[in-house]
């Protein structure tokens, strides 16, 4: 539902379809934040409008920052879950991986 | 009784998901979409005439609540590069001598340009010039015709010997809501329905059917049934409910009578079960089906009828659609139903698609599911054999 979910709601409130400007503008803020709205649009523009590199960088340069924080948050949880998960099969591991990650 | 209370504790957690998310989405949906008119559009002018014609035409612009004129462009290729920018939607172009070829009878012509690349706002903002443009041609003729002898009086009404009037019937103000929203209502609705009922529950009943005795079966099946029903009737009532609600905040219609879109999201209810039957026959890993639903739930938005009506796809894409998504039968006929209150009559054809629908992928589910226990069972006493041979 949530895949789905944000799938939809990322695709509505990014003004591929609907315009911004008819929604409140509070939406306007939101919509910048949302990858479908640095997507998309873009690459209708391209395609239609003709819009060259230069033009659209700046929404390549959001898409790379946003894939980088995303894929540290899912490292930084990713990582938290193995060492709650160690600590609970194996007492002590996280004073061990943090012994390693001190000589490393 | 008792076994009731205790579905009913157990499906708690999916029944109130169902309820909330689509209440709150419906309501979300609605504020975000709550303004039916695409008003004060960047509008740029260049003005290659500079007379008093002219400068009548760019202040009726302005005036006109569906534009903003915000720039002033100094040629052609400026007024390009502003829409190619995104600094303004549409444009006007007057070229120069407009009014002195007026004068001359020579039907100068005005241009206007839109990006066409959002048709919401190209085409308001072409919509909004044509009636401020048309408007002030109809002065300019009164004007030409009383210039030339003819009575003030006598001008206008040569002027409205044709006339017509415009009446759109149902959603006369084309807002998003009344376009939307029974669909949408419908998309979460059975998003919720298989994701986190029918799908799983059939995955993991196929352990349970593999292992239970035949004559365990009809006890396994109705439980399924009771809970199916559960949830079509919850769906339906909180349909009806959300849409209620939308229709007392955001004056969404609801035109219909309550019996016919009863029977109608009924309909819609047994085709999305018959769908997910046979989605949960061949799941496996229910983890690989959210994924392909997540990429299908646009496809099933798109391909519904509402967003782009079957009479300009091709027949046989048509034809495929009709006979692979849950949607097809129902959702045009929902939404005519709520916004044009339709009668049994009408309803029916869509009901009877909806029924055959449901019937054929029932059928099939349940063929392909009963194979999948058998399959089951038979690596299970495999295993056995093998077992026992160790």
């Amino acid at each position: 539902v949530s895949s789905s979910g944000a799938v939809a709601i990322t695709y509505l409130l990014s003004g591929y379809t609907i315009p911004l400007m008819t929604m409140p503008p509070i939406f306007t803020k939101i919509a910048w934040f949302l990858p479908n709205t640095h997507f998309i649009v873009p690459l209708r523009d391209m395609a239609l409008l003709g819009s060259t590199f230069a033009h659209e960088a700046h929404h390549m340069v959001w898409l790379i920052g946003f894939s980088a924080l995303m894929f540290s948050i899912a490292t930084i949880l990713f990582l938290a879950q193995r060492i709650k998960h160690s600590e609970q099969s194996f007492p002590g591991a996280k004073k061990l991986f943090g012994q390693v990650g001190k000589n490393v | 009784m008792n076994k009731l209370i205790k579905i009913l504790k157990e499906e708690q957690n999916n029944l109130l998901m169902l309820i909330f998310v689509v209440v709150i989405f419906v309501l979300f949906l609605c504020y975000v979409w709550r303004n039916p008119y695409v008003n004060h559009i960047p509008f740029r002018v260049l003005d290659k005439d500079n007379s008093a014609v002219s400068n009548t035409i760019i202040s009726s612009l302005a005036a006109n609540e569906g534009l903003s004129v915000c720039y002033y462009a100094g040629s052609e290729s400026e007024l390009e590069q502003a829409i190619r920018d995104k600094k303004v939607n549409a444009g006007i172009i007057i070229p120069e001598d407009y009014a002195v070829n007026i004068s001359r009878k020579l039907s100068p012509q005005i241009l206007v340009v839109s990006d066409g690349t959002n048709i919401n706002l190209g085409g308001n903002a072409v919509a909004a010039a044509s009636s401020v443009l048309s408007t002030v041609n109809a002065g300019l003729t009164v004007k030409m015709l009383e210039g030339n002898g003819m009575a003030a009086a006598e001008a206008q009404t040569a002027l409205g010997t044709f006339s017509y009037v415009e009446r759109i019937l149902y959603e006369p103000q084309g807002g998003n809501i009344p376009r939307n929203m029974y669909t949408i209502v419908l998309l979460i609705t059975m998003q919720i329905y298989v994701t986190r009922f029918i799908v799983p529950a059939m995955v993991d009943r196929r352990e349970m059917f593999a292992m239970a005795e035949k004559k365990e079966y009809p006890v396994l099946v109705l439980d399924f049934a009771v809970r199916i029903a559960i949830y079509i009737a919850t769906s339906v009532v909180v349909n009806f409910f959300a849409l209620c609600l939308a229709g007392k905040l955001y004056a969404l219609p609801l035109r219909g009578e309550i019996w016919i879109f009863t029977v109608s999201t009924l309909a819609f209810m047994l085709n999305v079960t018959a769908f997910g039957l046979v989605c949960g026959a061949i799941t496996k890993n229910t983890a690989h089906f959210f994924q392909v639903n997540a990429m299908f739930t646009l496809t099933f938005m798109f391909t519904s009828g509402i967003v782009y009506p079957y009479h300009m796809m091709p027949g046989f894409l048509v034809t495929i659609i009709k006979l692979l998504s849950p949607f097809a039968a129902m959702s045009v006929g929902l939404k005519a139903v709520n916004l044009k209150g339709l009668g049994w009559a009408a309803a029916q054809p869509y009901i009877i698609d909806s029924l055959f629908y449901t019937s054929f992928w029932i059928i099939l589910g349940a063929l392909l599911y009963a194979r999948s226990i058998r399959l089951l069972k038979e690596k299970r006493q495999t295993i056995n054999t093998l077992a026992r041979g160790l």
